[in-house]
């Protein structure tokens, strides 16, 4: 592998419609480094995510995950979309982790963890149930792995989320506000469970309003809004020190809001 | 308790001293003035239809008779196989319908519109008459056959009932497939799932229990509208039962041993939806319910045991 970093993105822009929501985003995230991006709703923060793997085509800029360039190929002098089959090869190595969990209601825990390995790794069904079952303790649910998803609380849910992610055993996992539907007690446990990832040394991007997540986990701390990145920096620069009105204010709010609570 | 406290309600009781007071329905006259009236005009028919100019004796002979019953499965069969390639048309359109490409689209929409919008016994008479436009058919070199020996009352019956069943059901599979939460195919996307298996493993699945109702009405459905296969000459119950009538001149009594078979044939068809939903509603409570019961029974059984074990020694 060469030195680049395991995610780079240059100059990413989408719109929908009139509705430009990226406006040349630019990011980069080190093997086994944590990227928490925040800013304020609408900003684009989820597009980025959706256009990291794909599930939303970007209108230009690249986006490479390990010397893979995502969703296109050069020929001609272009690049040229890939094929649904190949894009979906390339999505088996960035995780995501959902606001709302997305769990297979009509799966148990355990086929919700083995499904995509099985069906999109090839891997057999007693094999992909021995890597379920790890994954499953590592997220302390092994005892639920024949319950339904309605069955399990929310921040149950999310970490079979993750478990599901990680049997895919990929090189990076993308978080959309992981901890935003939770219930405040529940948000703990979730946030462990990624604290712990983290340590692992699991490269991530997690987009949060959890800003003691971000101070005490992170490497890096992306501030975005209007679709544009703001700020990055270092935790505590970003976040303590920050150097626009925009990210102060945003950060101020966050901050505001969980006194209140 | 607080009746002795709440002084209002022991005024109630005590307005009338003596026994405590019995509760009692309300008398509906109107209720029961209805029903006999019901009843009494029901009476009537039956008695109109039991003195009528009808041999009630021969019904069951025609009920079980051969050629009744070898109608009764060609309804059967008919309606079975329509209802399939129903299906697997309704489940291709609909996907169809929802792709992103114009023309798939396009044409998904033509279909529909096309084959909802005209009566299904016209689409039979069309496909029967299908000689009348292509003598032959075939393709050059490899085969060829005279479109009369091809196209067959039952091949004509079946491309008919299917393709119109294909395109109610189109619309309704696509509904349900668009019931199905966005996030799904998100989540099935992002883990690496093709659109294939997207729709395969997650979306379909879904959108089943909330389409199986609407299908069951169509199963339904279909058995009855088979009935319009008798016009292309098509042996199913209706024209076995005419078939015998023209010849006997007992048309009422032949087509009450009709209905009687296509009551047998819905009403069981209804017990069998009835099923079928519980299955896939509340499938996954159901099964690991059952688990769960057999587990706990034999674990409950050990307990018995060891317990008798223990008092006998
Ligand atoms: N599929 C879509 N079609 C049309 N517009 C969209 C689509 N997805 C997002 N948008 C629009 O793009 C803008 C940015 O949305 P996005 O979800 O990326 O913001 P966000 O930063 O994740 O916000 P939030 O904190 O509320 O999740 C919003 O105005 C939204 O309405
Ligand atoms: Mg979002």
């Amino acid at each position: 592998m060469s030195d680049r970093p395991l995610l780079v993105v240059e100059d990413l822009r989408k719109s929908f419609g009139d509705n430009e929501v990226l406006r040349g985003v630019s990011l980069s995230c080190e093997k086994a480094e944590v990227v928490c991006v925040i800013g304020p709703s609408g900003s684009g923060k989820s597009t980025l995510l959706h256009c990291i793997n794909h599930l939303e085509a970007p209108d230009s800029g690249t986006i490479v995950v390990a010397d893979q360039l995502i969703g296109y190929e050069p020929r001609r002098g272009h690049l040229v979309a890939l094929k649904d089959r190949d894009t979906a090869r390339q999505r088996r190595d960035i995780g995501m982790v959902f606001q709302r969990f997305n769990l297979f209601p009509h799966l148990t825990v355990l086929d919700n963890v083995t499904l995509a390995p099985r069906l999109a790794r090839g891997i057999a069904k007693r094999e992909a149930d021995e890597i379920g079952m790890k994954m499953l303790s590592s997220v302390g649910l092994s005892n639920r792995r024949d319950s339904f998803a309605r069955e399990l609380s929310g921040g149950q849910q999310q970490r079979v989320a993750i478990a599901r992610a990680l049997a895919m055993s990929p090189k990076l996992i993308l978080f959309d506000e992981p901890t935003s539907a939770l219930d405040p007690e529940l948000v703990g446990e979730v946030l462990k469970v990624m604290r712990d990832l983290a340590e692992e040394g699991m490269t991530m991007v997690v987009v949060t309003h959890e800003l003691q997540f971000a101070r005490e986990v992170a490497n890096t701390v992306v501030f975005m809004d209007d679709g544009v990145v703001v700020e990055r920096g270092r935790p505590k620069e970003v976040l303590l020190n920050p150097k626009t009105d925009r990210a102060r204010l945003f950060i101020a709010r966050l901050v505001g809001d969980g006194k209140e609570k | 308790m607080n009746r002795g406290r709440d002084g209002s309600s022991r005024d109630l009781v005590t307005t009338r001293p003596g026994a405590p007071l019995k509760l009692v329905a309300r008398r509906h006259p109107g209720y029961w003035v209805s029903g006999v009236i019901v009843l009494v005009l029901l009476g009537a028919l039956v008695w109109g239809f039991a003195r009528g100019n009808i041999d009630w004796g021969i019904v069951p002979h025609y009920i079980v008779s051969g050629v009744i019953i070898k109608g009764f499965e060609k309804t059967l069969l008919i309606a079975a196989l329509a209802m399939i390639l129903g299906l697997v048309l309704g489940t291709c359109f609909a996907v169809m319908r929802l792709s992103n490409n114009p023309v798939m689209s396009a044409v998904a929409w033509l279909y529909v519109w096309a084959f909802r919008g005209t009566p299904v016994l016209v689409q039979l008479l069309i496909w029967f008459n299908l000689p009348l436009v292509f003598p032959s058919i075939g393709i050059p070199g490899l085969f060829h056959v005279q479109t009369v020996q091809f196209i067959t009352p039952f091949l004509a019956a079946l491309l008919g009932l299917g393709i119109n069943e294909g395109a109610y059901l189109t619309e309704i599979i696509r509904g349900g497939i668009l019931s199905v939460d966005s996030g799904q195919t998100l989540a099935a996307k992002a883990h690496g799932l093709s659109s294939r298996q997207t729709l395969a493993k997650i979306i379909l699945p879904q959108a089943m229990p909330a389409i199986l109702p609407t299908i069951g009405n169509e199963a339904i459905g279909m058995l009855k509208m088979s009935s319009l296969a008798a016009v292309i000459g098509y042996m199913e119950l209706l024209e076995s039962a005419e078939s015998i009538y023209y010849v006997n001149a007992r048309v009422m009594e032949l087509l009450f041993v009709a209905s009687f078979w296509y009551l047998v044939a819905t009403s069981v068809t209804s017990v069998g939806q009835y099923y079928l939903e519980r299955h896939f509603g509340r499938s996954q409570v159901r099964r690991r319910s059952l688990a769960d019961r057999v587990l706990r029974a034999l674990l409950s059984k050990n307990k018995v045991r060891t317990k008798k074990e223990l008092t006998s020694e």
